[in-house]
C-alpha cells in the first residue's frame, strides 16, 4: 500500500502563474496525500483547482455523492482562495469536510468572509448546495486509515504543522513556518522525528529573511538544518517566493541537493504536477 | 494557459501626463508593486476597480506601494448598499487572512466611490463610470483622453431575463423588456465609437447555458455590442480558469467570424500584451 504526496500549488502568498514559473508552479498552496485509494487534501490555495485533474471520472462531479476530507493548518488568504474555484462545491450532494485544530466558529467565520456577497456572487457558506462538515482535530484523530496530529508553527498568527501517520509511513506538513524561531522551532523538531517525509516552508535567501524579518517563514539555510535534525528520508522544501522563476529555483535547489544529499536522506523543491512516492 | 495567461484580472492604463491608472487588482498586479516599489519616490497613483470580487481585488494588500510613505493613492470604487468600498479593502486584512494588518499601511490612500451614471475630469482625461449586470455592485468605465476612448466592460452578463446586482431586480420589475432595452441601448451609448473595448467574454456559448446567473459575456454578445456601437477594437477579456490557450483561440475565431469584414479588429487579451491607441 504505498503512500505518495502531490502538490498542486507550491508558491507562497500569491498565484504567480507564468512561463518562467511552469515547471516549479504559479498556484498558492495546495497538496495531496494518498494512501491506497484514500485522499486528503492540505489546504486549499489556488493549487486546489488543478486538483481535480487527479480524479477519477466515472460519476461526475455535478452527480453529487463525491466526499472530499480537507486539512487547513490556517486562513491566510494563500491557503483558502482556491476554495471558491473548488467545482464540487456547486452541486448538491457533495461533501466537504474540513478538518483543523481550529474551533468550528472560527472555521465558519473566515468561510463566511471568503464567500460573503461583496467578495464573491455568493451568500456564504450556506448559499452553497454542497454540504460543509466541519471537524476539530484532537490529537490522534482519525480520517480512514490516517492517524492525524498538529503542533504549533512560528508564523504570523495562529498556524500548525500536521503528521500524518499511515501504516506505510508518515509525513510532516509545515508549509508556513519561520525556523529561527527557537523556541517554537526546537519543539517542532522534536515532535517531527522520525517522519518519512518532510515538507517544509523555504521562502527566503538568508539575505531576504534578514531584510523582511522573517515574515513567518524560513530561510533555505535554516530549513536544510532542520531537514538534517528531523533526519527525514525525503524532505520537500515549498511554499517558494512568488517572483522566484524556475532558474533560480533550480539553481538553489541544486546548490542545496550538492550539500546535503547522502545515500540516506535527500532534498528537493516541490513541483506542482509532481508525485512523490513516500514509501 | 501559456499564452494568455493565468492570473486574475489586472491592467495598466498610460496617458501622456497623467500618473498611471491600474484597472483591478488580481493576482497580476503583484509583480508590478514590487516594480514600482523599487522607484524614486513620491508615487502618485490611480486605482479604478470595477467591483469586490476576490479575483480583482486579491492582490490589493500585497500592492507594495500601500506600504510606502511617499506614495498618494486615490480609489474610484464602487458604492455599496451593504459595505463601503473603505471597509472591504480592510476586510482583506483580518488578523487571521492576512499577516500585515491595515495599519501599517502608510500610503495616502483616498476614495472616491461611484455607483453608475457619473462623469468627471481627472487631469487631462474625462472619465464616466455606467452600472453593469453582475452580482453585487459593478462599474463598467470609460476613459477618454485626446479623442481617444477606452472603455472597461468586466464583469457584465446579458440582460435579458437575467438581473443581476444589488436593486437591479427591483428596477426591472415594473416593466422588464422596457429595463432591458434601457440598459441595452445604455450600454451601447457607454461604449459608443471608443477606440478599445475590453469586455467580459468568461463563457463561449454552450458553457453560459444555466450560468447566466454568474454574470458573465461571450463573445457573440460582446461583439454584437461592439459592432453595434461602432467601437474599433474589440479585447476579449476575463477568460475562464479553466480555458485552454486553444478554448481561447476558439472564442476568438468566433468573435472574428461574427465581425467578418466589418470595421472592426478582435483580438484576445494575454498577459504581458500593450495596445497603443
Ligand atoms: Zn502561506
Ligand atoms: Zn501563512
Ligand atoms: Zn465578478
Ligand atoms: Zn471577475
Amino acid at each position: 500500500m504505498a503512500l505518495t504526496v502531490c502538490f498542486w500549488g507550491t508558491r507562497g502568498n500569491v498565484m504567480s502563474v507564468a512561463r518562467e514559473r511552469l515547471i516549479y508552479g504559479g498556484h498558492t498552496t495546495c497538496l495531496s496525500v494518498r494512501h491506497d485509494h484514500e485522499m486528503l487534501i492540505v489546504d486549499a490555495g489556488f493549487g486546489l483547482a488543478n486538483f481535480l485533474e487527479c480524479l477519477s471520472t466515472e460519476t461526475p462531479l455535478s452527480r453529487g455523492g463525491h466526499k472530499f476530507n480537507l486539512l487547513l493548518s490556517h486562513f491566510h488568504w494563500d491557503h483558502i482562495q482556491g476554495l471558491s474555484y473548488f467545482v464540487p462545491i456547486y452541486f448538491p450532494g457533495n461533501e466537504i469536510v474540513i478538518h483543523s485544530p481550529f474551533e468550528r466558529e472560527v472555521v465558519t467565520e473566515i468561510l463566511n468572509l471568503l464567500f460573503d456577497g461583496s467578495y464573491s456572487p455568493f451568500n456564504g457558506l450556506d448559499s452553497l448546495p454542497c454540504t460543509w462538515t466541519f471537524r476539530k482535530l484532537e490529537h490522534g484523530s482519525e480520517i480512514g486509515s490516517f492517524r492525524v496530529d498538529f503542533h504549533e508553527t512560528a508564523h504570523i498568527g495562529e498556524t500548525y504543522a500536521f503528521r500524518l501517520v499511515t501504516e506505510a509511513g508518515s509525513i510532516v506538513v509545515a508549509t508556513d513556518h519561520d525556523a529561527s524561531r527557537t523556541q517554537i522551532n526546537d519543539s517542532l523538531v522534536d515532535w517531527a522525528q522520525g517522519c518519512d517525509m518532510l515538507i517544509h516552508s523555504a521562502m527566503y535567501t538568508p539575505r531576504e529573511h534578514q531584510q523582511l524579518g522573517g515574515f513567518g517563514h524560513s530561510s533555505f539555510i535554516e530549513a536544510v538544518r532542520n531537514a538534517e535534525r528531523i533526519n527525514a528520508a525525503h524532505t520537500l522544501l515549498t511554499h517558494h517566493a512568488p517572483l522566484r522563476t524556475d532558474g533560480e529555483l533550480a539553481e538553489m535547489e541544486h546548490n542545496l541537493q550538492h550539500m546535503y544529499n547522502t545515500d540516506t536522506r535527500r532534498l528537493s523543491f516541490a513541483k506542482e504536477g509532481e508525485i512523490y512516492i513516500v514509501r | 494557459m501559456m499564452r494568455y495567461g493565468g492570473n486574475t484580472t489586472s491592467f495598466r492604463i498610460d496617458i501622456d501626463g497623467i500618473p498611471p491608472i491600474f484597472v483591478d487588482g488580481g493576482t497580476g498586479l503583484y509583480e508590478e508593486g514590487i516594480r514600482l516599489a523599487s522607484q524614486p519616490g513620491p508615487l502618485r497613483i490611480y486605482m479604478l476597480v470595477t467591483h469586490t470580487h476576490w479575483d480583482h481585488i486579491l492582490s490589493y494588500p500585497l500592492f507594495e506601494p500601500f506600504y510606502r510613505q511617499d506614495c498618494e493613492v486615490t480609489f474610484f470604487a464602487p458604492v455599496s448598499e451593504k459595505a463601503d468600498f473603505p471597509r472591504l479593502i480592510r476586510g482583506q486584512h483580518h488578523d487571521r487572512t492576512f499577516p500585515r494588518s491595515f495599519n501599517e499601511i502608510t500610503a495616502h490612500i483616498e476614495y472616491r466611490s461611484f455607483s453608475g451614471g457619473e462623469k468627471f475630469k481627472l487631469d487631462g482625461a474625462t472619465i464616466s463610470a455606467f452600472r453593469l449586470n453582475h452580482p453585487g455592485i459593478t462599474i463598467g468605465w470609460r476613459i477618454e483622453h485626446d479623442e481617444r476612448a477606452v472603455c472597461i466592460i468586466t464583469d457584465n452578463a446579458p440582460v435579458e431575463n437575467n438581473y443581476l446586482g444589488e436593486g437591479m431586480r427591483e428596477r426591472a420589475a415594473a416593466d422588464p423588456q422596457a429595463f432591458e432595452k434601457e440598459f441595452n441601448d445604455s450600454l451601447t451609448d457607454f461604449i459608443l465609437g471608443a477606440d478599445l473595448v475590453i469586455y467580459d467574454t468568461h463563457f463561449d456559448e454552450a458553457g453560459i447555458k444555466n450560468r447566466r446567473h454568474w454574470g458573465h459575456s461571450t463573445p457573440q454578445t460582446a461583439t454584437a455590442f461592439a459592432l453595434e456601437a461602432g467601437v474599433r477594437h474589440l479585447l476579449l477579456h476575463h477568460h475562464a480558469p479553466e480555458d485552454t490557450d486553444f478554448m481561447v483561440d476558439r472564442k476568438l475565431d468566433e468573435a472574428r467570424s461574427i465581425a467578418g469584414e466589418q470595421n472592426l479588429v478582435v483580438e484576445a487579451a494575454a498577459e504581458g500584451m500593450v495596445l497603443w491607441l
